[in-house]
């Protein structure tokens, strides 16, 4: 048996995702702002996909979207917008990010460091989510952006984001946060956060990788980071739309709205079921409280067993795992998670998670259950791990 | 960047057979205790080098001929990827049946070699070479604590990693490394929070960065090469003194000839090296599964000739004792 629990890095696409999408790409389809048939035809699909995702994020009408090539690029335009508008003129000299966010903003954030920004790093607390009261520590006039993410995409854990940005909309500092690893996990609401800016990605939301989305609060201005745009639609992003992308993107946000109450409560009792079998075995602590965790992961160190190793091993059972990097971003000033949330540092390079979406199956959980228990008494048989931890397990 | 940076690829497809077939079935993982010691009529030392902090730790079993000092049973534990567990389990077979010196004398290529399915493909992509070493450090440290010596005492250059300056400074000069890249594939110093890459990088302040280390030592070499001559000669073969063919032949060998024999189970070692007229005579004995074999005197004597005449000079002859 295959099991795929490694969705927070991409989702499998749905079967009703594709179905929309077929049409683009077997038939003859116009760009947008062809006159002719083609371009009609998908000009009517595009606006459907408008729709879905202006409903699916709960967006007001006066809030502008404009489509992109996935979160990375989302979160670029941002940056490199507040860049060239408010640190490059002068007008600004500071930007504060989690220290927990994606790679391409703490690679943005690198690049303002060296145009000489002033960058603060919001510290993770031992719960493995952004303190907002820290926050007032670091804002002043001239902060130009707030960036946290709405969750970690190892960890699972939720960031406070609405206080956050009440926090930001006191001060007047603009609030970016990228909610992709949040979509059809936990509900995503632009009437109740107060975003100025929120990155999404169709990878998280069951279709293919490569469309994502970037909503602006109403008066939020931005600078293109790909110029060139030939209509009113593509003003902010230059290029011809992805309009398969974008089609299966609109559906995929419909669905996983309507998924939210059903089908996304099945996977957190399965998640909550995995969870609980590893509570019960020896030497495994799970990271992040279970109230602040996404429904659909799980993070676990397996005292005594190194992280790859035990990937091997469950690979070989059929399981798809992850785990989560001890310096993931390298060149960066991070902590590793482990001893972020007060762990004890031999923990550091055994941490391995499962991240299941809203397809996965209880016979799927229960194949992973009895992989892990076998993999783990394989590893450990032959582990440093001392004697009494051994014998305990 | 070019394309084979630009293709996707990932350590796990690349490992060799051989290193697969050892990562899923290992074969002298486990322990060893005072009973099958006793069974064995030697001493049991267990000894641990690395920490699970930094992601590798080993821990072996050595059963010894305390009148030999002869590792009879050999055997190990360990906190690793699966790479490390294929190195650690070819190592713990190459280390019995061997005495306590020649256990430390298995150097990187033999061990490498060892791991290879074939003898032109390398066993570990550049980034796991680590592996390998750490593993040759753990037999080293072990023998060393074996033999009462305490381990040297050295300033630690990267803390995530644990690698030390004499750990750096080795790898340095034993595989000619010239870059920071090259030290993180093949020591791991450098490869989690960078702080010790140079000033300014990463979470800390430190007091020594690998950039000043690896100035440092490839200055020290240089001296050093330049204060005993070249050691490889550019003068034509035949006017080279005994000590110049010597380094020029085993320059060869290395390249060229003890990877096809290692393969096999085998070595070759130079006992002697005489002019004769407008010949070079080259003494010979084979090691390992060589020594014995038919093919020593045939085959295998006419590709080593026939290599060295090639690369070397056409008036080479190799004769084995």
């Amino acid at each position: 048996m295959k099991v795929y629990l490694d969705n927070n890095r991409l989702t499998p696409v749905d079967p009703q995702v594709r179905e929309v999408m077929e049409p683009f790409l077997q038939e003859p389809y116009g760009d947008l702002p062809a006159l002719h048939d083609f371009g009609a035809a998908s000009r009517k699909a595009y606006n459907e996909a408008v729709e879905k995702c202006y409903a699916g994020l709960h967006a007001s009408e006066k809030d502008t979207l404009l489509f992109t090539s996935g979160a990375a690029e989302s979160n670029s335009t941002v940056f490199m917008s507040t860049y060239t508008r408010f640190i490059l003129t002068g007008r600004k000299n500071n930007i504060i990010v989690s220290e927990r966010e994606p790679l391409s903003i703490l690679e943005m954030a690198r690049f303002l460091e060296e145009q000489g920004c002033r960058v603060n790093y919001l510290p993770v607390n031992s719960d493995g989510i952004v303190d907002p009261e820290r926050l007032t520590d670091y804002l002043t006039p001239r902060t130009a952006l707030v960036s946290v993410s709405m969750v970690d995409g190892e960890s699972g854990a939720i960031n406070p984001v609405e206080e956050i940005a009440e926090i930001c909309r006191r001060y007047e500092v603009p609030f970016h946060t990228d909610a992709t690893q949040a979509m059809g996990r936990i509900p995503v609401d632009l009437q109740r956060l107060q975003a100025d800016f929120l990155t999404f990605s169709s990878e998280t939301l069951h279709a293919p990788v490569g469309t994502g989305g970037l909503f602006l609060k109403e008066g939020t201005e931005l600078l293109p980071l790909i110029p060139g745009g030939r209509m009113k639609a593509e003003a902010l992003r230059g290029g011809p739309l992805n309009i398969p992308g974008i089609v299966g993107l609109g559906k995929a946000m419909e669905i996983a709205a309507d998924a939210l109450g059903f089908e996304v409560e099945d996977m957190r009792d399965l998640r909550d079921k995995l969870e609980e079998a590893l509570r019960g075995l020896p030497g495994v602590e799970i990271l992040v409280p279970w109230a602040l965790r996404t429904p659909n992961t799980v993070l676990a160190a397996f005292r005594g067993v190194e992280s790859e190793s035990m990937l091997y091993e469950l690979n070989r059972e059929g399981v798809a795992a992850y785990s989560a990097t001890v310096h993931p971003f390298g060149e960066w000033r991070e902590r590793p998670l482990t001893d972020i949330l007060g762990l004890d540092p031999v923990l550091r390079h055994s941490t391995v998670g499962f991240a299941l979406n809203r397809n996965t199956t209880e016979a799927e959980i229960n194949h992973t259950i009895e992989a892990i228990k076998k993999s783990l008494e394989y590893l450990r048989s032959f582990s440093t791990l001392d004697e009494d931890t051994k014998e305990q397990a | 960047m070019s394309k084979s940076d630009i293709l996707a690829k990932s350590h796990w497809e690349s490992y060799p057979f051989k290193i697969e077939m050892l990562a899923e079935k290992p074969k002298n993982n486990g322990r060893l205790d005072e009973e099958e010691a006793a069974r064995l009529e030697g001493e049991l030392h267990v000894h641990d080098y690395g920490r699970a902090e930094t992601g590798m730790q080993l821990r072996w079993y050595w059963v010894i001929d305390p009148a030999q000092q002869r590792i009879i049973a050999c055997r190990y534990e360990l906190f690793g990827s699966p790479a490390l567990r294929a190195a650690a389990d070819m190592a713990a077979l190459l280390c019995r049946n061997k005495t306590l010196q020649e256990a430390a004398n298995i150097n990187y290529k033999s061990l490498e070699y060892f791991l290879r399915d074939h003898p032109s493909n390398p066993a570990l992509p550049p980034e796991k070479q680590y592996e390998i070493l750490f593993v040759l450090d753990a037999i080293a440290a072990t023998v060393k604590r074996i033999q009462g010596e305490e381990p040297e005492a050295s300033e630690m250059v990267c803390e995530c990693a644990g690698v030390n300056r004499i750990q750096i400074e080795k790898a340095i000069r034993d595989f000619d490394l010239d870059s920071i890249e090259a030290i993180t594939d093949y020591t791991r110093a450098g490869a989690f929070c960078k702080s010790c890459i140079a000033p300014g990088r990463g979470m800390a302040d430190r007091s020594l960065y690998l950039v000043d280390l690896l100035k440092e030592i490839r200055k020290t070499m240089e001296e050093e090469k330049k204060a005993s001559g070249a050691s490889l000669s550019d003068k034509p073969f035949k006017e080279m003194s005994v000590e110049e063919k010597r380094a020029a032949i085993d320059a060869v060998i290395d390249e060229h000839i003890r990877a096809m024999l290692v393969m096999d189970g085998g070595d070759m070692e130079i006992l002697e090296i005489k002019n004769n007229g407008e010949h070079t005579d080259i003494y010979i004995r084979y090691l390992g599964a060589c020594s014995g074999c038919a093919s020593a005197s045939t085959g295998t004597l006419f590709a080593i000739e026939g290599i060295l005449k090639q690369k070397l000079d056409p008036n080479i002859r190799v004769l084995p004792l």
